[in-house]
């Protein structure tokens, strides 16, 4: 006792506390009673978070959203915290907004309480001011874009405007940037924070010290005006519960709104495999602030929305939108501060009264207004949904480099994005190919979910989606594929009179077909040399067989016999067997060709139409008596098989089509071939006089298919079309963007695609734009595995929201 | 507390009805507490969400553990020689959310001792001084025993004083608990000196890993 005596001489806090448990209140129950304990309540919670965000809290342009970043997904309950605080916060702004109006509605501003309405009025502006400011420290996409906006008006203000804009952003550059960081810190924490702490003592010593006073005459609400009823009980009671109460169903309200986007929305469920539920708890993080980007979502926070939309009335763009943004809310501000001196007029609270709560429904009007355009009208949600799931693809992709094993370096979580090939590659093709390039997948193409397909509307070059795969290279011997739209249908010097287009037409194909489907082989077609009338590799094989069997008197007996056809069969098979004939032939037919041919010439002696060809008795005659096979093969045999030179009837044209097969599947190893090569970053190396990792036959192969009669590959330069050693590889596509009339490339056949990075002129895009788009057509960039499974995407993975799943977060 | 009216017929109470009455009381009181520790009880309850999660926060620095000791190959036997050189631990450094790569994160001496069979050997020593932390240098100084000048591991913050092999010159007097801290090292098959680097704790008198 002797300690609290001299303890309550010296503080009088015992004396204090003793007053505290004789509190009394109004006997009858009041919800609005209630009110300032959340308030106190709400601030407590700012306080409490706040302290621990700063500990963490690192203001410049380069460490802001990297240090929030780091509070929301590394630090345990992390992005709990910042939820509370974020959220609290609004909560904290609503109701201090209805405590302000149910002060107005129950007349309690009057007197004796103006200073217990006027403190709340600051108060209210001073959180307003905090969540302004607030918005901007996590330096993220969304509140930089939101804050800029709304800063910038001060610009507007006559004279003052400049200087104060410069005060408040920290220089006179119209971007933000360290400075408007650290003094928004300032401004957030200390002025507006303090300031609302001091502001709201001062707010609770009136109210208690009002409840003393004379009661106000007239309509005052009861509990508003503690004073003002006779029944009273005390606090420490079922008030206190109240209270507490109160406090718990506050949080509550915090905490639906933190887990409001897995409760409500759901897409902590539904969200990529690899991104950490974080990204959807407590507060958003959109992704790094970017003054040189835009975002087209930027919308102020819900407080202000009405605001927002008052201020794109078309009524301000006459007047001038200093009236919008100053004028308005000036003269808001002095009405509402006058109020307690305007009731003294007579009947003027019924005024008031009735004004204020006009103002509240266009405030409700206008913010619903607000939501309506931007989620629900036709004409303009769409920008705004749009900016939005841009915004949250670039957070996905955001967080998902920073967890990346490189991780965030010195420059910031921003140059991480700029220098990724995935998020900047579409935005610099959109920029500087789609206006002639298209990029959507073509029929029976696989579709890549990494790559976003976008059309171009008049498209007049190729289609790049998948350039880089054999399925694109494919296109090239494919003819209706080659000039249809998708790859050179549209330019003038390459698609029907160019070379590569007759190379496919006429050599592949073989020749032509007529109207009624009859089939001319072409003499500069891949086939005939096949199995063409003359000079043919099938017509040297059979007239060598036929001559030996003619000039061979062992087997000429047989030939007499009208036996000979198995015989000759024997024999070619023999030629295909024997080595040395075949190395003769081998270096100019590819290897699939070879062996169809093989077949073919096996088949076509065991068809009984060619047989009964070869049977004819005079015809055996013709062998016999020494007449020339040559002329009898030509005549009789191979007249059926191509035709000499005439049409081949649709039912003959079996072995023909089946040659034409072969070739095209050599082409297609071809196409194999470079796909090899686009996977390679330079040109082969020469390794002991073979290209290095080159396919065994690839460059005889292709000179066969007569391919590198104009490109130039390895051991050939021609330069009548672009050089194939390394084509489509990352090297080849930023040449071929930095200048694609080099001879490399297309020479003075390029009559459309400018050159963006020329040796000599202006360049039209950087070394690393180029680069970034090379590294995007080929998928190079960096994919986070799984979290939870580490593997890319795992369709069918358990995915539970697991909230706090530590463990799993150190894995990765 | 209740309230109650003071009956003004109430002044001829019996004995009884008045401790009656101070029974009531007290109920009223304990009812009173009661329901007051329960609203303290629900508002500590709603304030210890944030207060919890921001404490986890806080004390996330407690919940990381240091370098575990990785091998670091440094130079090759043939630049060593007997009197220590320093050589710069260079790694990775995860700074908070900062990864920044090839950052020196300590310094050790290592030089070459002569091993009985004539062949050598290596020596690696952490150049924090065990005492406080400071750095230690390779300097000449007048040895206190012997009182030669001789080339010894000195720490210029308190004047403590090692041999070449990392013992204290003057055990008694000095102000470190322990010898300096010696590092796992040895070289590898293709002449490589290849040191463990790990941090200890300061000030104690046995070396303890951090």
């Amino acid at each position: 006792m002797k300690l609290f005596n001299w303890l309550d001489e010296r503080t009088g806090l015992v004396s204090c506390f003793e007053k505290i448990a004789e509190w009394t209140v109004p006997a009858s129950f009041c919800f609005c009673r209630f009110l300032p304990v959340a308030i106190v309540f709400a601030f407590l919670l700012q306080g409490i978070t706040g302290l621990f965000l700063w500990a963490f809290y690192a203001p410049s342009a380069q460490t802001a959203w990297e240090s929030v970043f780091y509070i929301q997904y590394h630090l345990p309950y992390g992005w709990l915290v910042r939820g509370i605080h974020h959220f609290s916060a609004q909560l904290l702004v609503g109701s201090l907004g209805i405590y302000v109006l149910l002060m107005i509605l129950h007349g309690s501003y009057r007197r004796p309480r103006e200073f217990v309405y006027w403190s709340a009025v600051v108060m209210f502006l001073f959180s307003l001011a905090s969540c302004l400011t607030g918005d901007l420290l996590n330096w993220s996409l969304s509140g930089y874009f939101a804050t800029i906006a709304r800063v910038s008006f001060l610009q507007v203000l006559p004279i003052i405007g400049v200087p104060l804009y410069q005060l408040v952003a920290g220089g006179p550059d119209p971007q933000f940037g360290t400075l408007t960081l650290t003094r928004f810190t300032v401004l957030h924490i200390a002025v507006f924070g303090g300031g609302f702490l001091l502001v709201m003592l001062f707010w609770k010593w009136s109210d208690i010290r009002s409840r003393g006073l004379m009661p106000f005459k007239g309509s005052a609400h009861h509990c508003a005006l503690a004073c003002g009823t006779k029944e009273k009980r005390t606090f420490w009671g079922w008030e206190a519960i109240f209270c507490a109460f109160t406090c718990v169903i506050f949080f509550a309200a915090v905490l639906v709104f933190v887990f409001h986007q897995s409760l409500i929305f759901g897409q902590i469920d539904n969200r990529e495999p690899t991104l950490p539920a974080e990204a959807y708890l407590g507060a958003e993080l959109t992704s790094p602030a970017d003054p040189g980007g835009s975002y087209d979502a930027a919308r102020p926070e819900w407080s202000f929305r009405a605001l927002y939309y008052m201020s794109k009335l078309p009524i301000f763009s006459v007047i001038g939108m200093v009236f919008a943004i100053f004028v308005v809310p000036t003269c808001l501000g002095i009405w509402f501060f006058a109020l307690p001196i305007l009731a003294r007029i007579k009947y003027a609270h019924a005024l008031i009264v009735l004004i204020t709560l006009g103002l509240f429904v266009v405030f409700c009007r206008f913010t619903y207004l607000s939501y309506y355009d931007d989620y629900s009208s036709p004409e303009h949600s769409k920008t705004f949904l749009s900016g939005k799931a841009e915004a949250d693809h670039l957070k996905q992709r955001a967080v998902e480099l920073a967890f990346a094993p490189e991780g965030i370096s010195k420059d910031g979580a921003l140059s991480l994005l700029k220098n990724d090939s995935f998020i900047q590659g579409p935005k610099l093709f959109q920029q500087h190919c789609l206006s002639c390039h298209n990029f959507m997948p073509m029929p029976g193409q696989q579709n890549d979910s990494d790559f976003k397909p976008m059309l171009c509307p008049e498209p007049s070059a190729p289609n790049l989606y998948g350039a880089t795969t054999s399925f694109w290279m494919k296109g090239f011997h494919d003819k209706d594929r080659l000039i249809s739209d998708h790859y050179f249908g549209k330019t003038t010097n390459f698609a029907k009179k160019g070379s590569m287009v007759g190379f496919v037409t006429g050599r592949v194909q073989g020749g032509a077909y007529t109207k009624d489907g009859s089939f001319i082989l072409n003499e500069s077609g891949l086939i005939y040399p096949l199995i063409g009338s003359d000079a043919s590799l099938s017509f040297d094989i059979l007239e060598s067989c036929l001559t030996e069997l003619a000039g061979n008197p062992k087997t000429k007996g047989s030939v007499e016999k009208g036996e000979y056809v198995p015989k000759l069969k024997e024999m070619v098979a023999a030629k295909f067997a024997d080595q040395k004939f075949l190395d003769g032939i081998k270096c100019k037919v590819p290897q699939i060709v070879l062996e169809e041919l093989k077949k073919v010439l096996d088949d076509v002696l065991a068809d009984p139409e060619y047989i009964a060809l070869l049977k004819d008795s005079d015809n055996i005659a013709l062998i016999v008596e020494d007449k020339d096979p040559a002329a009898f093969l030509e005549e009789t045999f191979l007249a059926k098989l191509c035709g000499n030179g005439e049409p081949i009837a649709k039912k003959d044209q079996k072995y023909i089509d089946r040659l034409r097969t072969a070739i095209v599947a050599s082409c297609n190893e071809v196409a194999n071939i470079l796909y090899s090569e686009s996977q390679l970053d330079k040109p082969r190396p020469l390794i002991e006089g073979r290209y290095a990792g080159l396919r065994k036959n690839a460059i005889p192969d292709m000179a066969w298919l007569t391919c590198t009669e104009c490109h130039a590959f390895y051991g050939t330069e021609k330069d009548l079309a672009c050089d194939l050693r390394g084509y489509m590889s990352k090297s080849w596509i930023a040449g071929i963007i930095s200048d694609p009339s080099h001879k490399t490339y297309y020479g003075k056949k390029n009559d459309r695609m400018p050159a963006y990075r020329p040796a000599e002129g202006d360049p039209l895009l950087s070394e690393n734009e180029i680069r970034l788009l090379a590294e995007w057509m080929h998928a190079d960039w960096y994919r986070a595995m799984d979290i939870e499974n580490k593997e890319r995407l795992g369709n069918n993975a358990d995915l539970l929201p697991n909230i706090f799943k530590k463990e799993k977060k150190e894995e990765f | 507390m209740i309230e109650f009216e003071r009956n003004s017929q109430c002044c001829c109470l019996s004995k009884d009805f008045l401790e009656e009455m101070e029974k009531d009381i007290e109920i009223q009181n304990r009812r009173s507490f009661c329901k007051t520790a329960l609203a303290a009880g629900a508002g500590a309850a709603a304030l210890a969400v944030p207060v919890y999660g921001g404490a986890r926060m806080a004390l996330y620095p407690l919940e990381q553990t240091g370098l575990a000791g990785k091998e670091y190959s440094l130079t090759s036997l043939d630049n060593l020689d007997e009197t220590p050189r320093l050589y710069s631990i260079v790694d990775t450094v995860n700074d908070a959310w900062v990864s920044a790569p090839d950052q020196v994160i300590g310094n050790v001496f290592i030089r070459k001792t002569k091993k009985e069979d004539g062949t050598w050997d290596v020596a690696a020593f952490q150049s924090v001084c065990p005492h406080a932390g400071c750095r230690i240098k390779v300097d000449q100084q007048k040895n206190p025993k012997t009182g030669k000048i001789e080339t010894l591991f000195f720490c210029p913050c308190h004047g403590d004083m090692f041999t070449l092999d990392g013992k204290r010159v003057d055990p008694s007097n000095s102000k470190s608990a322990r010898d300096m801290d010696t590092l796992e090292a040895h070289i590898d098959g293709s002449g490589k000196v290849v040191v463990k680097f790990q941090n200890f704790r300061l000030g104690d008198s046995s070396k303890v890993p951090v």
